[in-house]
Parts: C-alpha cells; sequence; structure tokens
C-alpha cells in the first residue's frame, strides 16, 4: 500500500528538499536525512481514504438494497440477515478494536455505523412505522455514538457522524419551531447545542484530540457562521423578526458570539502576557451582539450601513483572532469576507449610478482598491504569521 | 474487562434493535384488529419515494363538519370508538367519545386517536404503478389492517388490494 505513496516521496517531497538547499535554508546534510527519514514513513493516506471511500459506497450500497423492493422474502428473514449482518460487523470490530486508527477497523466501524442506520430505516419499513427523520437519526446516534466516540479516529468517520448529528439536530428544532417559540425558548434550543458541543471538546480531548478539535471548530463555526448570516441579511432588526422565532435567532447570534468571547478570555493560555492581550479581543468580540442589536433597538437611521459596519467589526475580530492563534487560512478569509462587504455597501449606495457608464468606472476602480487594499493586509497578515508577532 | 466494554458497546446496538423487531412483531400479533379502506390515497408521493400517504376511509361523525377525518377541536385530537359495520366490513363506523381519557379508551374494543390522521405505508416499487392504475379507474380498494393498542394509537400492516 505504502508503495502507492513513494512518487510523492521520490517527487513532490524531492524537489521541495532541492529548492530549499538551494536557497540555503538548510544544508545537503540535513535533506538528505529528512530524505531518509521521509522514505521510511509508511504513508497510508491516499489508501486509507480510497479504502474508507471505498466502505462508505458499500455502505450506501447496503442501504439501497435494503431500501428495495424485497416484498417476496419474508420480513423476519430480511430482518434476521441485517441483525446477522449487523452482529458480524460488530464481531469483526471487537476483534480489530485494539487496533486504533488501523485501515481495517475504521472501514468496519463504518459499515457498522451505516448498516445500524439502515436497519432501524428496515424495522420502520417492516412495521409500517410512522416516525420521522428526527426519531430515526435520534435512535442512531444514541446507538452509534458510544462506539463511535471510543473506537472510530478517522475524518471521515467524524465528519459523517457529525453530519448525523447536524441533520437531527435541524430536524428535532424544525419539529418543535413553532412550541419552542410559542415559550421564547427557540435562541436557547439553537444555543444550547452549540454551548454544549464547545465545552464537549474538553472531555473529548482525554478520549481523542481528533475529536476535540472537530467539536471546537464545529462549536466556533457555528457561532461565528449564523451571527454572520443574520448580519448580511436583516436578522438583527427585531422589529422585522415574525414573532419568538426571529428573537430566537437574535439570542442564538449574540450567544454564539458571546460563548466565543468568553472561550477566548478563559481559554488555556501560554502565559500572562498571552493572557493580556486576549482580554480587549475578547471584549470587542463580546460587544458586538450588544452593537448589533442597537440599530434594530433603538431604530437608527443608516440601518444598513451599522449592519455593514458590524459584520467588518465581527471578522476584523476574526482577523486578529486568527494572527494570534497563527491561522492565515481563517485570516484570508476574514479579509475577504470584509472587503466583499465593503463593496456591497457601495453598490447598495450606487445603486442608481450603475446603469450609468461612470457608476461603472467608480464600480471597477472601487473593487480594484479593495482589492489591493486586501493584498495589504493579507501581506501584511502574513508577515506577522511568520515573525510570531500575532 | 478491557475487551468486555468495547463488545459491549459494538453489539449491544444490534441486540437492541433486534429486541425492539422482536417485541412489535409478538405485541402486534396479539392486538385485536380491523381490515379497513383507505382513502385520499397518492400512490407515488414522489417527495417520500415509495410509501403510500393515506388516511382510513371512516364514515362521516355525526356532527363534525369534515367526517372522520376531522380530527377534532383545534389544538386537541378527537378520539373515537370504531364498531365493526356488517354493511361494509371495510368501513367501521366512527363513535366519537366523550374524551380522550384512559378510563373512556379502556370501555372501547376498537379507540382511535385523532381519526383524521395522515400516514404512511411503504409500498413495493413494482406494485405502485398498477396500484394507481386501478385506483384511478376505481376497480378497486386498498385496505390496511389497523393493529389497536388500547389507548388510541394504531399500528398499520401492510397495504392490501380489496374487490371494490
Amino acid at each position: 500500500m505504502a508503495l502507492l505513496n513513494r512518487p510523492y516521496v521520490a517527487g513532490t517531497m524531492d524537489r521541495r528538499l532541492t529548492a530549499w538547499t538551494e536557497a540555503g535554508l538548510i544544508d545537503a546534510a540535513t535533506a538528505a536525512r529528512i530524505r531518509a527519514f521521509e522514505a521510511g514513513q509508511a504513508r497510508p493516506g491516499l489508501s486509507h481514504g480510497l479504502a474508507v471511500l471505498g466502505s462508505f459506497a458499500m455502505a450506501l450500497g447496503l442501504v439501497a438494497i435494503i431500501s428495495a423492493n424485497w416484498d417476496a422474502i419474508p420480513v423476519w428473514l430480511k430482518l434476521g440477515t441485517h441483525l446477522l449482518l449487523n452482529l458480524g460487523l460488530g464481531a469483526a470490530a471487537w476483534i480489530w478494536a485494539e487496533q486504533k486508527g488501523s485501515l481495517r477497523l475504521e472501514a468496519v466501524l463504518l459499515l457498522l455505523s451505516a448498516s445500524t442506520l439502515a436497519l432501524i430505516g428496515h424495522i420502520g419499513q417492516s412495521f409500517h412505522l410512522q416516525g420521522g427523520p428526527t426519531g430515526l437519526l435520534g435512535g442512531w446516534l444514541l446507538l452509534v455514538t458510544p462506539f463511535t466516540l471510543a473506537l472510530a479516529r478517522h475524518g471521515l468517520h467524524r465528519g459523517l457522524w457529525t453530519l448525523g448529528l447536524l441533520l437531527f439536530l435541524g430536524s428535532a428544532l424544525s419539529d418543535h419551531a413553532d412550541r419552542l417559540a410559542a415559550h421564547h425558548l427557540f435562541g436557547a434550543a439553537l444555543v444550547l447545542p452549540m454551548a454544549v458541543v464547545l465545552a464537549a471538546r474538553i472531555p473529548l480531548a482525554r478520549l481523542d484530540h481528533g475529536w476535540a478539535d472537530q467539536a471546537a471548530a464545529l462549536g466556533r463555526a457555528s457561532a461565528l457562521a449564523l451571527p454572520s448570516l443574520l448580519l448580511l441579511t436583516d436578522g438583527f432588526s427585531p422589529h422585522d423578526l415574525p414573532d419568538g422565532t426571529g428573537q430566537g435567532l437574535l439570542v442564538m447570534a449574540g450567544a454564539g458570539i458571546l460563548l466565543l468571547a468568553a472561550e477566548l478570555a478563559a481559554g488555556p493560555t501560554t502565559g500572562s502576557a498571552d493572557r493580556r492581550r486576549r482580554w480587549p479581543l475578547a471584549l470587542l468580540l463580546g460587544l458586538c451582539p450588544a452593537l448589533a442589536a442597537l440599530p434594530g433597538l433603538i431604530a437608527l437611521p443608516g440601518h444598513g450601513l451599522a449592519q455593514a459596519m458590524l459584520f467588518c467589526l465581527l471578522w476584523i475580530t476574526v482577523a486578529a483572532l486568527s494572527l494570534h492563534a497563527q491561522r492565515p487560512g481563517l485570516y484570508r478569509l476574514a479579509v475577504t469576507l470584509v472587503a466583499l462587504r465593503v463593496f456591497i455597501v457601495f453598490l447598495d449606495a450606487a445603486a442608481g449610478l450603475m446603469t450609468t457608464g461612470l457608476g461603472l468606472i467608480l464600480a471597477g476602480a472601487v473593487l480594484i482598491l479593495l482589492g489591493a487594499a486586501a493584498r495589504r493586509a493579507m501581506a501584511w497578515g502574513r508577515q506577522r504569521i511568520r515573525t510570531g508577532e500575532g | 474487562m478491557r475487551r468486555a466494554l468495547p463488545a459491549l458497546l459494538l453489539l449491544l446496538p444490534t441486540l437492541i434493535l433486534g429486541g425492539w423487531a422482536a417485541t412489535l412483531a409478538l405485541t402486534r400479533d396479539s392486538r385485536p384488529f380491523l381490515d379497513i379502506a383507505l382513502r385520499g390515497v397518492d400512490p407515488r408521493d414522489l417527495l417520500r419515494g415509495h410509501y403510500l400517504t393515506a388516511r382510513l376511509d371512516l364514515p362521516e361523525i355525526e356532527g363534525s363538519d369534515g367526517g372522520a377525518a376531522d380530527s377534532g377541536t383545534a389544538g386537541a385530537a378527537a378520539c373515537v370508538c370504531l364498531d365493526p359495520d356488517g354493511a361494509d366490513p371495510l368501513r367501521p363506523l366512527p363513535r366519537r367519545l366523550p374524551s380522550c381519557a384512559a378510563a373512556v379508551l379502556a370501555r372501547c374494543p376498537y379507540p382511535l386517536r385523532d381519526p383524521g390522521q395522515t400516514f404512511r405505508l411503504y409500498l413495493p416499487e413494482d406494485k405502485a404503478p398498477e396500484i394507481e392504475r386501478l385506483l384511478r379507474a376505481g376497480e378497486t380498494r386498498i385496505t390496511t389492517r389497523v393493529f389497536f393498542h388500547g389507548d388510541g394509537r394504531v399500528d398499520f400492516g401492510p397495504p392490501a388490494i380489496a374487490a371494490p
């Protein structure tokens, strides 16, 4: 299997090492040691990925077969066969359970997980049960989460489980949206899973760092993405929002950002200087929800412009945080989003001009200026990340 | 002990599902049942794949606006008692019950909560077009076996084709 990856070592890695040697970054002896080290490393990446994808395709095929027309076969035989298949997969996973991260264990766990989902659907179909996707996904999560958390280590498996969790949460919220909104609990119902996912990374870190990192990334991404979407639309204007649901979204967006601010202020640090540097950023982030709600609450003129400024403020803070965390990708995303939002403001303001030649020239000029400014900001950020001054 | 925990985590889900399926099969067969005709049938609801969406074809309840499909007053599902009708065995007569209290439902052999509810029945793919054709031509009726829990809830058997 490792042979599949030899060309990578001999090709890309070799060219990079030659370039670094020629640039004087490393000496020839170091390059030789790196080559020897890399040649001795088994790289299961590609084969691992292909096998997991193959298993996933097999699992999907299994779901398709069970869902298809089997009416000629008695129900007990279909269900019995499916149960035996599941038990066989469980037994195989148990035999290989000590080999965490191994290809065969990951593949068989993925098959067991998919087959368990199909078995719940199969039972529902056989007995004409009237449950919906919430029950199906909730039951599946209840049954597979213990062994998935304890034994699965591959990113694809984590991703699929997370997708199931998100679909379950979305479906449950959709089922109960009216009742939650009537009791002013819609926002709490949105924030609670976000907070639980963010907090879960602490116990998960003791189990596996991959799961902990995924929980942290998911919690932060939802805490950032949802308020951003609301700020891009008219979500932060409570007057325009329909009853409890709109207020719930407002609560969720504000609480999401506050969660990030709290995490930043109270999270692990590298020392007291690091802690002191974080506080202004945490404060700025923490103020965003209150600032964002202001235009809607007191009906300020220029509400759209205030929203745009708050969107920019939020993402400028994220840019600063990403510099601090040495995350160039996130920094570039933040700069790009700010530039795009500024351009949208210009388009809104100059809507009448856009049908004229002058308007188009102006738009082009603004776009070029924004592009240049974004490029400079990115170069500045790259430099700071490189020198560790984030 | 270190080997026992993974075994538990990996095998228990399937055993639970097996137990669930066995319980469903055993309890359903011991419940009272009626074969009831279906109406409002959409043989190929594309959004739901091979599921047939239907309501029970019950005669109108006296004093209601929408027949048995009337689910009662807003916010509270009505409960009815189904009495087998010798004239049309596939359309039992619904009798409105004063409430859905357990004591009231216990006095009825076939109690049904929310008689107007829409439900789904799995339909084998190869049978769907033929059933659709027969229904449109008025040449047949679709029935299902309804198993009564006794507390107003019901389970359903597979859809079947009955002579008109």
